[in-house]
């Protein structure tokens, strides 16, 4: 009885009866932590992995994608804020769906991927580690969409039901964190280390948000961290920030913006790094990093041409593009 | 040698520090409070965050079905006294 203690995430929050976690939905009841959102997501959506976004993970595949209420961040530029900033019982629209009906429901509907996506799924772990479970008894891939702001060992124990991930990676600025997003860097960076070591296929977004995180230095500085931690073959999405939420202050980021960051990238080092929210760019394509054969054309989340060899090296200099093929 | 000018100025910041130093410790403790908040944050405050939430609204929709009882993982019970927690 009393408060109780959450362990999930940094915050670490202490939490008297009756009250909930910062997260809004890991809730005090008589003592016992009740993760209220277990089994009723409140979006529910089939996307192309391009959107999650995945460029190296099974292409053009739709992924059965999922979210409940909560989030354990607070973004001033949330885009998903009627959802994430909200608690279950805030909710106009709660799913039932248990872990067994949700991974029915996406075979029905011929998705072999579900993602865990929209709001933070690091605040509803519970319901991501026993769907994953049984998706992976079914065959079906897991696709868990993030900020990275958790603590070590439940991550370690979530990657062994994880196939991919994209995670957050919101400026390389601890400073940036705490003003914009309410949280901190460190975490987040061990969070990415953490993926790679166990094996889950990772990529990492970076938005892009004018005056705020767009120092061409401090993006060297993140993309070398990549090359060094990650490795240099670690997919880097650049993305264009709107105004939303809490920050409709700033303008979109500028396409010249976007370009100049990927260049800064690409000089660190890294081989794979697109520009995202933006239609009709070539950074949207997969190239050979040895030779420069074009091997994924993408308009938007479409893939409209794809010249990879079925395991996944380029035709030409027989390179092996790294991500998950077939 | 104290030129005139500097011992106006010694003897009026003597003043000020006599007269003022209640202000003076005001603005100090301010710029000391704003200094830690902006340097620390909110962020970092751990074991301290939790929300005041509906709770009527909570158990009306758990008795509904709509939310659920599922007990979380990765947490501890928090000992009253402060002592150490148990498991």
């Amino acid at each position: 009885m009393g408060e109780v203690t959450c362990e999930l995430c940094p915050r670490g929050c202490v939490i008297p009866e009756g009250a909930s976690g910062d997260c809004r939905i890991r809730v005090n009841l008589d003592g016992k932590l009740v993760a209220t959102t277990y089994g009723r997501p409140s979006s529910i959506h089939i996307d192309p992995m391009e959107k999650k976004p995945l460029y190296h993970f099974h292409p053009t595949s739709p992924v059965f994608s999922v979210a409940t209420a909560g989030c354990n961040l607070h973004c001033l530029n949330c885009q998903n804020w009627q959802l994430s900033q909200r608690g279950g019982e805030e909710m106009e629209h709660i799913f039932r769906l248990e872990p067994a009906a949700l991974v029915a429901l996406a075979q029905e509907k011929d998705c072999q991927s579900i993602a865990y996506t929209y709001s933070d799924p690091i605040v509803f772990y519970e319901y991501v580690y026993d769907t994953s479970a049984l998706a992976h008894e079914a065959g079906m891939s897991n696709v868990f969409v993030t900020a990275g702001y958790i603590n070590k060992e439940p991550l370690r124990k979530l990657c062994s039901v994880l196939d991919a991930s994209n995670t957050d990676l919101k400026a390389f600025d601890d400073g940036f964190y705490r003003k914009i997003n309410d949280a901190t860097l460190q975490p987040v960076l061990d969070a990415l280390v953490i993926q790679r070591e166990e094996g889950v296929w990772l990529e990492v977004t970076n938005l892009v948000i004018p005056t705020l995180n767009d120092d061409l230095a401090m993006i060297r500085r993140m993309a070398k961290w990549i090359r060094d931690n990650l490795g240099e073959d670690t997919p880097l999405h650049f993305s264009r920030f709107t105004p939303m939420y809490r920050m409709r202050n700033l303008p979109p980021t500028p396409t010249p913006t976007l370009e100049m960051a990927r260049n800064e990238a690409l000089d660190a080092g890294l081989h794979y790094v697109y520009i995202g929210n933006v239609s009709g760019l070539d950074a949207s394509n997969t190239y050979c990093p040895r030779d420069g054969t074009l091997l994924i054309r993408r308009t938007g989340f479409h893939v409209d041409e794809n010249n990879l060899t079925p395991d996944g090296r380029c035709p030409v200099c027989r390179e092996l593009v790294p991500g998950v093929w077939s | 040698m104290l030129t005139t000018a500097s011992r106006k100025t010694t003897i009026e910041l003597r003043r000020i520090l006599f007269h003022d130093w209640p202000v003076i410790t005001l603005v100090a403790l301010n710029l000391v409070g704003i200094g830690l908040y902006l340097g620390v944050g909110p962020a970092t405050l751990q074991g301290a965050g939790y929300r005041i939430i509906d709770i009527k609204a909570v158990h009306r929709l758990l008795d509904a079905g709509e939310l659920s009882t599922h007990e979380a993982d990765w947490y501890q019970h928090k000992a009253p006294s402060g002592k150490e927690p148990e498991k």
